[in-house]
């Protein structure tokens, strides 16, 4: 199986809904060549409000204009995908220029309110980059915004039998770049070489054009 | 094929039949939790099966599995003779849960794995950096 069918097999796993998927990588020019997923159509932009580590309002569309922002569902508790996502992109973003990195913005929006205190969600975020922005809302608006964005959104709590209990997310990180759209995602797996390559591109060049 | 996976590893840890090789954890970024990765191998005739996971630094372990519907808990996960089972980012992991210090990049987390038939295997799993 080819890179590209994995990567498409896994973001159908991992719960990406009705959303036609263009092919990545054959095909494409070594400029539209992309560690991510082309998905077509795009997605727009989600204009939501919610609450950073700070206790203060987010206004995700104002606050992200002009610049890359790199949005993902999770919870600090999560102790595989979560925090691998955050330490791939928090090293490549280190491997850029600080001027591109400066035009990348974060956001991980907590599926666990319950659990993901603002100071915890603080905290955790600050264990892969302090500038990454940590939101919390309840667990309707937040399933909400992930029904809009055609993500899967989390059903119940998975009761592991100890007390402690898992949350399902989304495992893809939807890139929107400045057009105020997301062309491309990242399912997990993605390499830190892939992420510093397509977040230069994406900084510098705008969203890949998915192949005919 | 089969020369090459009777081959053992030189992380590889055996209790009779039963191969343990590659287990690594990520540095966590709090004690609440830890992800182990490993891979097990039956090389024996007859099937065996994961029924256990303990560790000392750690008030809970368990299997668990990400998926498209979440976490998933699992109880066991049988081998059959000649299969492995393979823990990997993504996929299947060791949950250590409530740990009593913060492991460290380079330091190891012991670890014991209980098998229906080949019994207790005792390890120590080296901690890695999430970015080396």
């Amino acid at each position: 199986m080819s890179d590209s069918a994995r990567a498409l097999r896994r973001a159908a796993r991992i719960g990406l809904l009705a959303v036609a998927v263009g092919c990545s990588r054959s095909g494409d020019s070594a400029e539209h060549a992309v560690g991510g997923v082309i998905i077509t159509p795009a997605i727009p932009k989600p204009d939501f409000v919610l609450t950073d580590t700070r206790g203060q309002p987010f206004d995700f569309r104002a606050r992200t204009r002009g610049r890359i922002a790199l949005l993902f569902f999770g919870y600090t508790h999560c102790p595989d995908v979560c925090p691998l996502h955050m330490a791939n992109i928090a090293a490549a973003l280190r491997e850029l220029s600080p001027a591109t990195a400066h035009d990348v913005s974060v956001v991980f929006v907590t599926t666990d309110s319950a659990r993901d205190s603002l100071p915890r969600l603080r905290q955790w975020l600050n264990g892969f980059d302090s500038t990454f922005v940590g939101l919390t809302g309840s667990l309707k608006r937040v399933n909400a915004i992930q029904a809009k964005l055609r993500l899967l959104a989390p059903a119940e709590r998975a009761q592991d039998g100890t007390g402690s209990y898992g949350i399902n997310h989304s495992a893809v990180v939807l890139a929107f770049t400045r057009d105020d759209s997301a062309h491309v995602i990242y399912p997990f797996g993605v390499q830190r070489a892939a992420w510093t390559a397509d977040l230069q591109r994406l900084v510098d060049v705008g969203p890949p054009r998915a192949a005919p | 094929l089969a020369a090459f996976a009777a081959c053992s590893r030189t992380d590889a840890t055996r209790a009779g039949p039963i191969e343990i090789h590659g287990g690594f954890a990520f540095a966590p970024v709090t004690q609440d939790e830890a992800a182990v990765y490993l891979t097990v191998v039956n090389h024996g005739p007859t099937a065996d099966t994961l029924v256990g996971v303990h560790s000392a630094d750690a008030k809970g372990a368990l299997l668990h599995e990400e998926s498209a519907t979440g976490m998933t808990m699992l109880e066991r996960a049988a081998l059959a003779p000649g299969d492995s089972l393979h823990l990997a980012p993504g996929g299947l992991h060791l949950m250590l849960t409530s740990l009593d210090r913060m492991p460290r990049a380079g330091e190891r987390i012991p670890l014991t794995l209980r098998f229906a038939h080949a019994g207790t295997v005792a390890l120590e799993i080296p901690v890695r950096p999430y970015s080396p």
